[in-house]
């Protein structure tokens, strides 16, 4: 299998070909990322093609020492909180319609929603939530979280100790933890 | 220690962060701290309601959509024209002075272009875009939901639901009727095509022979989550629970038993062939066989150590491969290292006692019959019989200096610079 680092010398030699492979690889990771940022699938799908595009077109800035999918993450990170921040600016995230637009079918889903890990993270702060998805849901060690949010290893630790703290808090009403 | 460094330590550990006294120094805090315990157990469910989470796949029309919206790479060639553009119009301080009154009469002429492009020239349409940066289409996936799901048959079925069997239109209550009263391949055909908090109430709602059945035939297929293994584990009785566990996926199984609470745990547990229980700890990842072993690092192991027998114990320890016997040994309480290393081979003794710290390798040498601790102290290396020489009683220091060879005494002794007759003494 072709590794990172070949698949972007190719595209930038002028094979267009060479970016699917990279898309291949990583569209999943970089979808899942922007779902837990957004919690919308078609956002993510929007973010997801995005990311992409300025990935391929920022390709002569990547720097092959690091590693390609470190960089990707960074993008991905950024794109999302740009969305998350841009939509709130626009029309407020958190917004809810009253329950009373709602059906009883609606409301029962909605429960149920409010019951789930994705419901609180989405309770969470930008910063919080992005360093449990880095750590839980990507697995990425300290160091990497480090990169691709430019942030020492010590401040990576201490903003997931807060972060656990308050998703515990979130979701142990919720979940009987 | 205060409150917020141990949580600290907890939270770490449950990483993989912690060196192995950062370890040693938790299970004691959790051994005398009971809030300590309960903070562990929140967080290790919290980490494992985080793991449960799936990661959802893309839609297939994604990739295509984004390679459609990748313009062409620059080619080499391309660049170097671009360079060699850039340099033409790269000017000294003289040049510049020279060059100002020529750029803005092409600043004029750049205005009147931009104005002819805004005014007279035709925009292009939509279609016209694809391919293009500037007008890439959003992509707007049709997104796969439980309204897509029409089960083939079901407007045969005598469960009254609707004739397009979607089990958005019949409502909650009536997807339970439907889970409820189904073929099972029908329900587990439903089950999958629902979202995951549906699936969880729904299952609550189900009889428990229902649950079992289903529980089974989605593990055969590998797409049950940890989470909903947890819900099972957490509301169905014991027995069912036990048959359970003994025909599902094993790693599930393992799932399902790390989250379940310790009585059911100890209950289940007993149950299980010894089969059963080497394979759950073959297929699953070390940190998994641990929290089964260990579960809450201390009082848990202690419960669930006390309920099996100590043939059970020795045979699942025999069952693992060195690494993780070694590793488990490690992470296990003292009572329980020392009865299974009673009742195992010399060799396998001699493989896990080598590998274990310090503290614990003193311990159990306490704990043996002579022979069998001279057995070992000879397995060791000269390093390590130093270190449980100086951990060791002064009669068990005797016994261990006359298991080896003189020549081995000898070296012992030297390393230990100890005067060899205080042995001869004794």
């Amino acid at each position: 299998m072709t590794d990172d680092q070949t698949l972007v010398r190719r595209y930038l030699e002028g094979e267009r070909g060479a970016f699917g492979p990279l898309v291949e690889k990583y569209q999943k990771t970089v979808y899942n990322v922007a779902l837990r940022m957004i919690n919308d699938p078609d956002d993510a799908a929007d973010i997801t093609q995005n990311v992409f595009i300025k990935a391929s077109e920022k390709l002569g800035t990547y720097n092959p020492k690091f590693k390609f999918f470190s960089w990707i993450y960074r993008i991905t990170v950024n794109e999302s909180i740009n969305f998350v921040e841009s939509s709130r600016r626009n029309e407020g995230l958190d917004e809810e319609p009253a329950a009373g637009d709602r059906n009883p079918e609606e409301i029962l889903q909605a429960g149920m929603l409010s019951n789930s890990v994705e419901e609180g993270l989405t309770k969470l702060s930008d910063d919080n939530r992005i360093v449990i998805i880095l750590r839980h849901f990507e697995e990425l060690s300290y160091d990497e979280i480090g990169f691709i949010l430019d942030l020492p290893v010590r401040t990576v630790k201490s903003r997931l100790f807060t972060a656990r703290q308050s998703l515990k808090k979130i979701l142990s009403n919720r979940l009987e933890l | 220690m205060n409150r917020e460094q141990y949580q600290d330590l907890v939270y770490r550990e449950l990483d993989g962060d912690l060196t192995r006294a950062e370890s040693a120094r938790l299970r004691d805090i959790l051994a005398s701290d009971a809030e300590a315990r309960r903070f562990y157990e929140e967080s290790l469910s919290l980490f494992g309601l985080l793991k449960s989470v799936p990661r959802q796949e893309p839609s297939p029309e994604l990739k295509k959509v984004v390679l459609n919206s990748i313009k062409t790479p620059d080619p080499p060639a391309r660049h170097a024209l671009i360079h060699t553009i850039n340099s033409l119009f790269t000017f000294s301080h003289s040049q510049e002075v020279v060059m100002k009154n020529k750029l803005i009469i092409g600043g004029a002429l750049a205005a009147i272009a931009v104005l002819y492009f805004a005014v007279l020239y035709p925009w292009p349409q939509d279609s016209e875009l694809f391919g293009t940066i500037g007008g890439a289409k959003k992509y707007r996936s049709e997104q796969i939901s439980d309204k897509d799901v029409v089960l083939s048959g079901q407007e045969n079925s005598t469960d009254g639901a609707s004739g397009d069997g979607s089990p958005d239109n019949a409502g909650l209550a009536r997807a339970a009727e439907i889970f409820r009263s189904a073929d099972i391949q029908r329900t587990a055909d439903l089950y999958r095509s629902l979202a995951m908090e549906k699936q969880i109430e729904l299952f609550r709602s189900a009889d428990l022979q229902r649950a079992a059945d289903l529980y089974r035939s989605l593990t055969m297929e590998r797409s049950l989550t940890m989470e909903r293994a947890m819900s099972i584990a957490r509301s169905a009785d014991l027995q069912k629970l036990a048959d359970i566990a003994r025909t599902a996926d094993v790693a599930k199984t393992a799932d399902m038993f790390r989250s379940a609470d310790l009585q059911r745990q100890a209950d289940l547990y007993r149950s299980l062939t010894i089969e059963r229980q080497a394979e759950i700890l073959k297929g699953t990842s070390f940190e998994k066989s641990a929290d089964l072993y260990r579960s809450a690092d201390l009082q848990k192991t202690q419960e669930l150590f006390r309920s099996l027998t100590m043939e059970k114990l020795a045979q699942i320890y025999r069952s693992a491969d060195l690494q993780r016997s070694a590793d488990l040994f490690r992470s296990a309480d003292l009572q329980k290292s020392a009865d299974y290393f009673r009742s195992a081979p010399i060799d396998r003794q001699a493989d896990i006692y080598r590998s274990a710290d310090l503290q614990k390798t003193a311990d159990l040498l306490r704990s043996l019959d002579i022979q069998r601790s001279a057995d070992l102290f000879r397995s060791l290396t000269i390093e390590k019989q130093a270190d449980v020489m100086r951990s060791a009683p002064l009669e068990k220091q005797a016994d261990f200096m006359r298991s080896l060879t003189m020549e081995k005494q000898a070296a012992l002794a030297r390393s230990l610079s100890i005067d060899m007759k205080a042995f001869d003494r004794e």
